[in-house]
This record gives C-alpha cells, structure tokens and sequence, in this order.
C-alpha cells in the first residue's frame, strides 16, 4: 500500500490566511505520515522555484499542480511533471486571469490554457465544499475519474456507491511552522509503486484507494500517534476521570465543531419543569415551523392585503359625498354660471379592472406553450382554435387597455377643470367617491373574516409519527391575552387586542397599535394558534422522561448532515429498556451511514449494541508521571493495542468497565442462576 | 327590480330589494352602500331623469347626480362581480379543506 496526499498548499493566496511556508515543516510531515507522493496545488497559481527547492528537498515523488477555480468549484490539476516551463506558463495565465477578473474561470477558458486535459490528473472538489455540479463534471466527458471528499463517512459513502466517482482523502493543509497536530487526512493506494501514471490508473478503481492502510475503509485515523476509529459504530469505554470525555472532545475538534452532532451528556435531561416546558414547545417549534409557515402562508398573504383597507376612510369618503352633494343641491342660491357648467359636478371615469382579462390571457398562454400535457389539452382544444383564443383576447385586452388610457386622459381633464371653476364658483362642491373601491374592501374584510374563522376552527391538520412518538400539530383559536403575549415573545400588553379577538379585521388595527416586535409580518401567528404536542404510543401527551426520550431520537436522527456523531454517557439520562429497544437500534442505523463514537458505562449499551470498534482510555500512573493512553481494537480481538504497542485484555476491559468488574459480574451471575432456581 | 324611481316629480330610492321608498334628499351614507349593493349584486331598473321631470331642484340635482354615477358604473358591473368573487377564493378553500 502507498500513501498519497496531493492536496497541499505553500504559498498564500488571496483564497488563505496568510501564511508562510515552512520547508522543514513538510518534510516533517511526509516523515511522520510516511507519505510516498505529495502534490503542492495553490489556489490559481505555481510556483516554479519553490516547487524544484521542494522536489530536491524530498526523497518522495512530488508533483506539480494547482488548484484552480473553475466554474465555481475548485478542481485539482496534477502534471507529472515533466515538462514544466509548459506548465509553468499555463498556470501563469491562470494566475493572471484570476488576478484581473477575481472570477472563477469558465469551462472552455480552462480547457483552453490547459490544453489537452488528458495530459493532467484532474481531481475536482466532489463531497466537499465548493463542490463541482454534475453539469460542469459532464462536460468533461470521462476525464475525471475521481474527487476529492471532506470526510471519512463521505469516501465511504462514495465507495458504496455505484454511481458516484473514486473518493480521494486528503490533507489541504497550509504548510508553516505552525501546522500541529499534523494532518492525518491522506488516502491510500493499493498499488506497489507510485508513478503518475499508476496513480491516473489507482484513480480509476475504488477497490485500489483506502482510508487505512490494513483495516480498508472500515477504520480511519484520527490522531497523528495512529490512533484509529471505525468509520461505523465506536463504544468508548474507561474509568471515571480516565479521558473518555476528553477524547470525545478531541475527536469533535478534529472534524470541527459545525460538522460534529454532539450529544453530551446530560444534555437532554429535564431539570427544570418550566425551563423543560419552554426548551420543549421551542423544540416542537422550531422543527415544525416550516408546517406553521406553510399553514399561516395564505392567510399572511390575505392579512397583508387587508391591512391596505382602511374601512373608516372609506365610509368617511361616502360621508363626504352625500353630505356635499345634499348641501350643493340645497344651496341652489349660491349657483352660478360657474357651477351650472357640467363639467363643475362631473365625475371622473371608472376605469375598467382588466385583471381578469389579463389572466384569462395568462391561462390561455399555459394551454398553448404546455408541453406536460400536451396531449390531453389537443384532445379537446384544437390548437389553432387556442391561437385564435389568444389573438382576440390580446386585441379585446388593447382595445379595453386603450379605452382606460383615454379615461385616463379625460379624468385628469376633468379634474383640472373642475378645480379652475370651483375656486371661481361660490357653490359648494361635491366631494368624489370611488364606489367600487368601497364596496371591493367591504368584501375583502367579510372574506378575510370568513378564512380567519375557517383557520381557527380547531383541527390536527399535521400528524407525523415518529420512533413510536406522534407529533402532533393542533390548531385553534387564542383563549387569552397570555396566549397572545407568549407568541409575541415580549412584554408588550395584549388586553386591548384580545378584547377585539372575535373581529379580526379590528383586531389587526389593534396589532398594528402594539407595534415593535409585533409585525404586520407576522400578524397571522396572532390570529390562529397553532400548538405541537408529542403523543406517547398510548395516545397521551409525553411526559418529561418521554419528552427527553423523543430528543434524543430526535437528536440522533437528525445527525444525518453531520461527518460524526458523538453521544457521552447517554445511560446518564435513559432507562435500560429504552436504551435497548429505541436507541441501539438507531444508533446501529445511523452507524451504517456514519461514524458513530458512544461513550458509556453501560452494559445495555457497550456491549449488546455489538459495537465495530472498541475504545479504552486509561489514566495510567507510573511514579509521579501520569498518562492518558488509548487502547483500542476490534470487540473480537482479544487484546486491545495501544498507539505505542501496549496491551490490554479486551475482557477485562469490558468486564471492568460495564460489569463493575469480574468479580461483581461473576457475583451477579451466581445471584440470578440462585432466583432462577 | 327599481332601485330609483321617479314619482310625482320628487326622486325616490331603495335600501333594500322590494324595501320601502324614500326621498332622495333624505339619503345617508349607510343608505348609498345598501343602494350601492343592490345596484351591483342584480338586474336592477332605475328612472332616467331625461324622461321624467323632477320639479323639486333639490330632487333633481341629487337623484341625476346619483343616476349618473351609478350609470357610470354599469360597464364594470360584471369585472366587480367577478373579482369579487374570486377574492381570496384558493385561501378560502385550503382553510375550509384543512
């Protein structure tokens, strides 16, 4: 087997923090990682004179390459280095692009710099960020083979699949004095001598690449001193104080924190009922907001509109007009010349609402341009008969259109006009009025009454069952004012605008008096309650031991987005029967597509979970010196080996460690075979 | 159905379908929107002043102001009916199907 990383950086760039490179550092690295080829690849450039001091510098094969951004991926080009002026000078190029456009390069720009693709190795970001899309890898047309991925469980992943390309593990480390812990992200070959042709050839197959160089892909390693983890399920096992949890922090470091799901312990356990209750309804909250939203999103959508009403102003605008227009028919005194003109009391035009012509026109479109259902729309519409359609509503539309253009045209007249005469004329005027803009926000608000109190009709609109648990969203309407406040969040009063519950129209004028953090935005939370509740599997409202149950599920279930799952001491919190029966089974689920690391005291979950890999940390004192070791191997194993080669006998380490020790476990086995009988 | 009507030469209306008449110069606000609806919601008849005389001024000047823009609004009778109609009809029917 040969170990590959061709995934190096040495030179800042834009792209980096700076740093600066440090040669002794590398070869320190190759050494350590007993590396047998290294690729250096700066993002968009090359560097000639440091790439031939590094190649003499090393003993190892060392290729040329870069990383370049292309087509907003980055992709891994790898020469073999023979000609280098050549490659010097297309990198250039790159370089020099990069530098004037601060863009990625295009496909064909790239093509064209580089020139024949065929002559690289060219490994593109695949399960790793930025990653290349599968429109820009098919424009490659098989000349990729393989990618680079981010983690341990995104190779395996990509080994399972079919479909996917060669996975490739490397480092992309920046190499300066300060590279500690050294990288131990590197891929391995199965092949017996490292070339670049052999490497185009490795790339090709995913039963030659490897993520150990004995265990294939079912360990990786983890720390620098070679320590393994299975990429499946792990069960960390050891003393109180021995470094259980320390290594579960160390392991989370090593992936970082935002691609880690950690469990820790405690975490989920119930100390306080309110804080509970609360920490709860968030939860339930936040992992259903999205049925909330999309149940709330119409009626939002009507609030927003109603809220343009203003049903006061309109009445005030009838007011207006029936009182000047008795007033200037009673004070047929002050008439004059001025007024007797016709235009003096005329009214502006109404202009025609074509919005549902537009539409008609829109839906006339649709059966024309379907490709979908062409088929069924030609069986009863003949096409030509459709484009007819179309034609006469586009004229019919311009004609009406034109028509309104005109009104338009007059109305502005008119209002002119009459504003000259009125300012001469000593008779009252007569106010204007738009009647169907009344009468359009009359119905509008009795609509928007209709869809709240169909809203708020009390119903289960979602039930998802989950793990035996049922979620449950409920909705209805308000009972109180608290109601109200707890939705808002916020210290605000809500007397006022509960006591206009019943009307919403008036209750949304009441909303809008409360202001900050209340907003129109969110109005329609205020008018229906929707509430969560999680059903046990008799049918009743979990309790807080059922609740914490259900979050952890939740929590495990919900690792799927993250590279590792870490869980500390979940017996800490959970009862044996729910350990056993619930969560070892998703837990050996979840291990299946991930690694999964669990550390524990009990035995429920060490040993009858059937673990892949087995952890021992130790605190080991020898004289005054104290040492944290690690021990681990296979359950089968009968021995577990530490970093250094120590040994330790995997049964006492599990007899230890979740039976309390031999002699309480052989004690415990007398007591039960003594009941039995 | 008359909504407006034209009597011994005063100006009459209607608040309500097959409702009592009043005289014109006694009509409020309120009124007008019930006169409103009923114009817009149905076939409806009304008396056209040029046919008939209105010997009271007041009368006159009230009931063609009313006429006429009523009148004025024939032509978007049916594009209110149907806009009115289709209001918010798909929210009504997620909510009414929930």
């Amino acid at each position: 087997m040969k170990k590959i990383d061709l995934h190096i950086h040495t030179k800042s760039s834009c792209q980096d923090r700076p740093f600066l490179f440090n040669e002794e550092k590398l070869k320190h690295y190759v050494s350590e990682a007993s590396l047998d080829c290294i690729a250096i690849t700066n993002h968009n450039l090359f560097d000639l004179s440091q790439f031939e001091s590094i190649r003499n510098a090393l003993s190892i094969l060392v290729l040329p390459g870069i990383e370049v951004d292309m087509e907003k991926c980055h992709i891994l080009v790898v020469s073999d280095g023979q000609v280098l002026d050549d490659f010097d000078k297309r990198c250039a190029k790159i370089n020099s692009q990069w530098r004037s456009t601060n863009a990625p390069l295009s496909f064909d720009d790239f093509s064209n710099i580089l020139g024949d693709l065929n002559q690289y190795i060219l490994i593109p970001h695949y399960e790793k960020d930025p990653k290349i899309g599968s429109e820009v890898l098919d424009k490659f047309c098989g000349q990729i083979t393989s990618g680079e991925v981010r983690s341990p469980k995104k190779f395996v992943s990509c080994i399972k699949d079919p479909e996917k390309l060669v996975p490739l593990y490397f480092s992309d480390c920046r190499v300066d004095v300060n590279l500690d812990p050294l990288p131990t992200r590197q891929t391995y070959l199965d092949c017996d001598d490292v070339s670049f042709g052999t490497l185009r050839e490795v790339f090709r197959d995913k039963n030659k690449v490897a993520l150990t160089e004995a265990e294939g892909n079912n360990l990786f390693q983890v720390f620098p001193d070679g320590q393994h983890l299975s990429t499946g399920l792990n069960v960390v096992l050891g003393d109180r104080s021995s470094g259980k949890s320390h290594t579960l922090q160390r392991i989370c470091d090593w992936f970082g924190e935002d691609n880690v799901r950690y469990i820790r312990q405690f975490d989920l356990v119930a100390r306080n009922e309110a804080e509970d209750e609360k920490k709860f309804k968030d939860f339930l909250s936040e992992s259903t907001s999205i049925f909330s939203k999309d149940y709330l999103s119409d009626l939002q959508r009507v609030v927003e509109d109603v809220l343009e009403v203003d049903l006061d102003a309109d009445l005030k605008s009838v007011e207006n007009y029936v009182t000047s227009l008795l007033e200037y028919a009673q004070e047929i005194t002050k008439h004059d010349t001025f007024s007797k003109a016709k235009i003096y009391s005329e009214d502006a035009f109404v202009k025609k609402n074509l919005n549902g012509l537009v539409e008609l026109i829109e839906s006339t479109k649709h059966l024309l341009s379907n490709v979908d259902y062409r088929e069924i729309i030609d069986k009863h519409i003949e096409v030509p008969a459709l484009r007819e359609l179309y034609v006469e509503l586009m004229k019919n539309y311009c004609v009406q259109e034109e028509i309104n253009v005109k009104k338009t045209w007059v109305n502005v007249l008119v209002q002119d006009v009459k504003a000259k005469l009125q300012r001469k004329s000593s008779a009252p005027k007569v106010s204007d009025v738009d009647f169907l803009n009344v009468l359009l926000n009359q119905r509008k608000v009795e609509k928007f009454e209709k869809i709240v109190a169909l809203a708020r009709k009390p119903n289960t609109p979602l039930r998802k069952n989950k793990r035996g648990f049922e979620i449950v969203a409920q909705v209805g309407p308000f009972s109180g004012a608290g109601e109200l406040k707890e939705v808002s969040r916020s210290t605000k009063g809500f007397s006022s605008a509960f006591a206009k519950y019943d009307k919403p129209y008036l209750f949304l004028n009441e909303l809008r008096k409360i202001g900050d953090p209340v907003s129109p935005a969110d109005f329609s939370k205020f008018l229906v309650k929707v509430e969560y509740k999680i059903l046990n599997r008799d049918g009743f409202e979990a309790s807080g031991g059922e609740r914490s149950e259900f979050f952890l599920l939740d929590k495990i279930e919900g690792a799927d987005g993250a590279e590792i799952l870490l869980i500390d001491e979940p017996e800490s919190s959970f009862d044996n029967h729910f350990l056993r029966a619930d969560v070892n089974e998703l837990i050996k689920e979840m291990s299946q597509k991930m690694p999964v690391v669990i550390v524990t005291h009990n035995n429920t979950v060490g040993a009858s979970i059937q673990p892949d890999y087995l952890i021992c940390t130790r605190k080991e004192i020898s004289g005054t010196d104290v040492n944290w070791r690690i021990y681990s191997g296979h359950p089968t194993s009968k021995k577990l080996l530490s970093t250094e080669g120590l040994e330790l006998p995997t049964r006492d380490v599990l007899l230890g460690n979740l039976e309390a020790g031999v002699e309480a476990y052989e004690q415990r086995g007398i007591t039960y075979e003594n009941l039995k009988n | 159905m008359k909504i407006l009507k034209i009597e011994a030469g005063c100006g009459h209306f209607r608040k309500e379908a097959n409702g009592p008449w009043s005289q014109i110069d006694q009509i409020n606000k309120n009124d007008l929107l019930k006169l409103l609806n009923l114009f817009l919601e149905g076939d409806v008849e009304m008396d056209n002043p040029s046919d008939h005389e209105l010997h009271n001024e007041v009368h006159k000047i009230v009931y063609t102001n009313i006429f006429e823009k009523l009148g004025s609004l024939s032509e978007s009778k049916s594009a209110f009916k149907d806009e009115s109609e289709r209001k918010y009809l798909s929210e009504i029917n997620k909510y009414s199907a929930a």
